[in-house]
């Protein structure tokens, strides 16, 4: 088993996943990976196209099992998915609705939150437009905001900003900063990364195993 | 439990907005039916012609139950044969037809595009059940819209002698086919491979076989009469022409209907559940397979050994008169074969595998009793005689199969296993709803081999001690040679090996 490239006791932190393995068929994906997330810790993990970075993070949401391998959550946690998964004729504040029953959020609870997305990716004049007639970059803005409602202890997001304007970047970057302050940990997927400062560590994926990014 | 249902109520109306917001939906709902009845009107006269209504015809009044019996109390009039207006018959015919196939068109649209979301649903925080019953109540919606319309549009060319009767035939139909689009959509994942077996089994089933006119010609009515939708078809034809009151065809479709939506519920929730949250490693699955599979050729080959010596022994007839009183029910076939697939289920569901080695020992306990009372005191009694209906012909199978003149009958090894295998999986998946199916299937079991006279009621009744007991003591005993930290693979091995020599701590089995 490869060491944990993350530090931290494993009772403290919100995700501990050991010795994950994957296979697709023949492929095998992950071959052992590790990876330990404490509390406020922002993580992005890289990797090359086909490097299996969204099948860790499926693993590490519970989308999916590992072969071999174990994942441990502490708290509650939201996933994004990569691709926009919505049902094309609701809108941006039905979605809000839908998942906010998920999340056991209270009706005042659920508007102020929504509210609060909404202004923040600036979708004000979408809201109430079913979400197939959106562009790519709105889908992807409602996608990210369904797994940010919920404030959860543990954010598992892949490649949320695929598609985004810079302003719609900027925002989410500020929101993942409000992140850390209020002690939320965020595992971000990403085959680029922009602004590595954002971050508190990189890691690559490489052959199946994480490992910590060189730079 | 509010909820729960709060949850349920929130997206059964959100995923109906979903599917009635896209016009496509509104145009297949209400044009659909208009166009099929509008080629009818076009294409059809009002001749009359001379048509076999298969609910009113002796030889398939036995599927529905004992001849003669209360269960299916139509009266028999010239063999089912009668005379009715073509373009009225054409009108009901094909307006069943048309619910069928846009209820599984629906169903099928409900799903199957929408899988990704249902399962983020459920990762979100929703359980499986809620979501599935939220589909449950837009599927309904859809069909009672479907059915409130198609009513509408055959009104003004035919008064129905039981509007209601009429109706519900609709109404099961659309059921029956909505399950199988649901179906369909919860196994296939190609958009276009979904809608060719819609379109194949849509235009099939209700579209053709079912039809009256065609069915007075068919040299093959029972397999016709096994279709889904049968009895569906034969409500709607009775609600719109006759005043018969057929329970029996009720029963069936009723049975039909719910079989269908449970299994494609069952399926579509194993879809988009998340995977169970222990580890469950392939190549564990894998040996406990080959260890079932070893188990199971030397069980048959010691079965069939005992079988065929015991079949040459003086035999004693265990038939009471409550046993004479209970009928023979060929559709309980169909359960009684269930318990073939149970050893799958419940290999497919084991979270603990010691809890499968406890089950494997507990079923080989009871077959080495059971095996005992065979050969000391062998029963043998008289089988009923049989019809040509598919279930009565798998049933005639199983027959053919047995020991003659009977062997291997008291106590019933194929109840005493199911229940066995009950309480090892129980608890396993820590959902109720399984754990409710599992004890259903196996009631079923149960039930169904005093029905298909595969057994008498002194079988049962000693099966299911013998079961209880079985298990109670394989837990003891290997828990006497086992520990908790032990690997479940080879476990058994040792206990035969080790003979209970070994102190290990004590543990409460769960």
């Amino acid at each position: 088993m490869n060491p944990c490239p993350l530090a931290g006791a494993a009772e403290s932190a919100v995700l501990d996943a050991e010795n994950l393995h994957k296979r697709y068929g023949r492929k095998q994906v992950l071959r052992g990976a590790c990876l330990r997330v404490q509390r406020g810790e922002v993580v992005a993990v890289l990797g090359e196209n086909g490097a299996g970075k969204s099948t860790l993070l499926r693993l590490l949401a519970g989308a999916e099992a590992p072969d071999r391998g174990e994942v441990r959550r502490r708290g509650t946690s939201a996933y994004c998915p990569q691709e926009p998964t919505l049902y094309g004729q609701l809108t941006a504040q039905e979605h809000f609705r839908l998942f906010g029953a998920a999340y056991r959020l209270s009706t005042p609870e659920l508007r102020r939150r929504g509210e609060a997305l909404i202004e923040r990716f600036a979708l004000e004049r979408h809201q109430h437009t079913p979400v197939e007639a959106l562009s790519g970059g709105t889908r992807q803005k409602v996608n990210l905001a369904l797994a940010l409602l919920r404030d959860p202890e543990l954010l598992l997001l892949d490649e949320p900003y695929a598609g985004f304007d810079r302003e719609a970047y900027r925002q989410f970057m500020g929101w993942t900063d409000e992140a850390r302050r209020h002690g939320t940990a965020v595992v971000l997927v990403t085959h680029l990364l922009l602004e590595q400062r954002q971050f508190d560590v990189a890691l690559q994926l490489r052959d199946g195993l994480l490992e910590v990014a060189d730079g | 439990m509010a909820d729960g249902l709060h949850r349920v109520r929130v997206a059964a109306a959100l995923l109906f907005r979903d599917v009635f917001r896209r016009p496509f939906s509104l145009v297949l709902i209400f044009l659909v039916p208009a166009l099929f009845d509008a080629v009818v009107l076009l294409t059809t006269t009002a001749r009359t012609t001379r048509v076999t209504v298969a609910a009113l015809r002796d030889e398939l009044a036995e599927v529905n139950g004992p001849p003669g019996g209360a269960f299916l109390d139509l009266g028999v009039i010239d063999n089912g044969v009668r005379t009715l207006d073509q373009r009225q018959l054409s009108l009901v015919f094909l307006g069943h037809a048309a619910v069928c196939f846009l209820a599984c068109f629906l169903a099928f649209n409900l799903v199957s595009r929408r899988r990704d979301v249902d399962r983020r649903l459920v990762l979100a925080g929703y359980r499986t059940g809620e979501v599935v019953l939220a589909k449950l109540a837009v599927l309904a919606l859809i069909v009672v819209l479907l059915v409130c319309w198609q009513t509408a549009l055959i009104r003004p060319w035919l008064a129905p002698r039981q509007p209601g009767l009429l109706a519900l035939g609709l109404l099961l139909g659309g059921l029956s086919y909505g399950a199988l689009g649901l179906l369909i959509g919860s196994l296939v994942r190609q958009e276009l491979e979904g809608i060719f077996l819609i379109v194949l089994f849509t235009n099939l089933d209700p579209g053709w076989l079912q039809n009256p006119i065609y069915f007075a010609q068919s040299q093959r009515p029972s397999l016709i009469a096994s279709l889904p939708a049968f009895a569906s078809t034969q409500l709607t034809v009775l609600g719109a022409f006759f005043e018969e009151h057929p329970v029996g065809i009720l029963a069936r479709g009723a049975l039909s209907a719910g079989g269908l939506l449970l299994l494609a519920f069952l399926l579509f929730g194993l879809r988009i559940r998340p995977p169970p949250p222990r580890n469950r490693p392939g190549k564990r699955w894998l040996h406990f397979g080959k260890v079932m599979l070893l188990v199971y050729a030397c069980w048959i080959t010691a079965f069939e050994l005992v079988g065929r010596y015991a079949a040459t022994l003086r035999t004693w007839d265990p038939t009471t008169a409550w046993d004479r009183a209970i009928p023979l029910v060929p559709a309980f076939i169909w359960p009684y074969e269930a318990c073939y697939a149970l050893p799958l289920v419940a290999l497919w569901l084991f979270r603990d595998w010691h809890r499968f080695n406890v089950g494997v020992l507990a079923i080989i306990l009871a077959s080495v009793v059971a095996f005992l009372c065979y050969l000391l005191a062998p029963v043998a009694f008289p089988r009923p005689a049989l019809g040509s209906s598919l279930p009565e012909r798998v049933l005639g199978m199983e027959f053919a199969v047995d020991f003659s003149p009977g062997a291997n009958k008291l106590p019933s090894l194929h109840v005493a296993i199911s229940w066995i295998l009950l309480f090892a999986i129980w608890g396993q998946t820590g959902r109720r709803l399984v754990d409710g199916l599992a004890l259903g299937l196996v009631s079923a079991v149960t039930v169904s081999t005093i029905f298909v006279k595969q057994h008498v009621l002194l079988d049962v009744a000693t099966a299911l001690p013998l079961a209880v007991i079985a298990f109670v003591l394989s837990r003891r005993l290997y828990w006497s040679a086992t520990a908790p930290t032990d690997p479940a693979e080879g476990a058994l091995l040792r206990l035969v090996t080790s003979s209970g020599s070994r102190q290990v701590p004590e543990r409460p089995p769960s």
